[in-house]
């Protein structure tokens, strides 16, 4: 997507390239899912940037999850491999998974306070992802997110994490944003294709 | 119950097919377990406890420790 004044979308007025495009954005509204799909471009990205603002789910106690897509196809392969850092003010911990179904925005773990989302206006969760090399077909491709939000039990918790699905090297073609439980109620979504040329 | 897919003609709204209706029951029943399952006991606690010579509290977090053994 251009604005009016870059024509071509990726050159600005100083005849500068841009470092990423814009390439989709979206609001929920009680949502089972958030999907982006088909708006990879493998001639000017390899990497892209998921960006997501006050995400709120319906119901509390929940975390906000991540699933590659293949062809259009959001993966549920229990092949994800992740490995996730989790600081909170009561209570800091690591979460790991080698066959979980998906990848944790933001944590399921149980432990003293609560730490999982809560549904107020005022805990919402935020964050950044990163899809690396998105459209290669012989290498696993490396996810990378930095997420926080304000737990049901009120503190901060930042995360921090890395995964891959280890079923496929096929190349992405997007990714699917859901909660564990319930539906997205509220919040914001974008895309942004990082430029290699 | 809808879903967003954001494509090459911006965002629609779909309904959620069969698949996405069993997918969805797949997942509340996995996230469920895992939530159903019993947090390990503090260490520190069970150390001080001990130390204290608290009987009750002992016990008590002896019956976590074992629960959450048995979860795990």
């Amino acid at each position: 997507m251009s604005s009016f004044l870059q024509v071509p979308q990726w050159v600005n007025i100083l005849g500068r390239k841009n470092f990423a495009d814009l390439l989709g954005s979206v609001s929920a509204g009680n949502s089972a899912s958030i999907s982006f799909d088909g708006l990879f471009n493998s001639a000017l990205y390899d990497n892209y940037m998921i960006l997501f603002d006050h995400i709120i789910p319906i119901t509390v106690d929940v975390s906000f999850r991540m699933r590659v897509n293949i062809a259009g196809v959001s993966r549920s392969d229990a092949f994800y491999a992740y490995a996730n850092s989790v600081i909170s003010s009561p209570s800091s911990s690591t979460e790991a998974g080698t066959l979980d179904t998906s990848f944790p925005m933001s944590t399921n773990v149980v432990s003293a306070g609560n730490i999982r989302l809560n549904n107020t206006a005022s805990s919402n969760c935020s964050g950044i992802v990163n899809i690396n090399t998105a459209h290669f077909t012989s290498k696993y491709k490396l996810i990378n997110w930095k997420t926080g939000h304000q737990s049901n039990a009120g503190d901060v918790v930042s995360e921090s994490g890395s995964g891959m699905l280890t079923a496929s090297t096929s190349a992405l073609t997007g990714a699917t944003f859901f909660m564990s439980s319930g539906n997205i109620s509220t919040g914001s979504m974008y895309l942004y294709g990082i430029r290699k040329i | 119950m809808t879903k967003i897919v954001v494509g090459p003609d911006g965002a629609k709204e779909l309904p959620l097919d069969a698949g996405d209706l069993a997918q969805r029951a797949i997942d509340d029943a996995r996230f469920s377990a895992i939530a159903l399952k019993t947090p390990k006991p503090s260490i520190e606690k069970i150390v001080e406890a001990i130390l204290l010579g608290d009987a009750p509290t002992l016990a008590a977090l002896k019956t976590a420790w074992t629960n959450w053994k048995a979860g795990n």
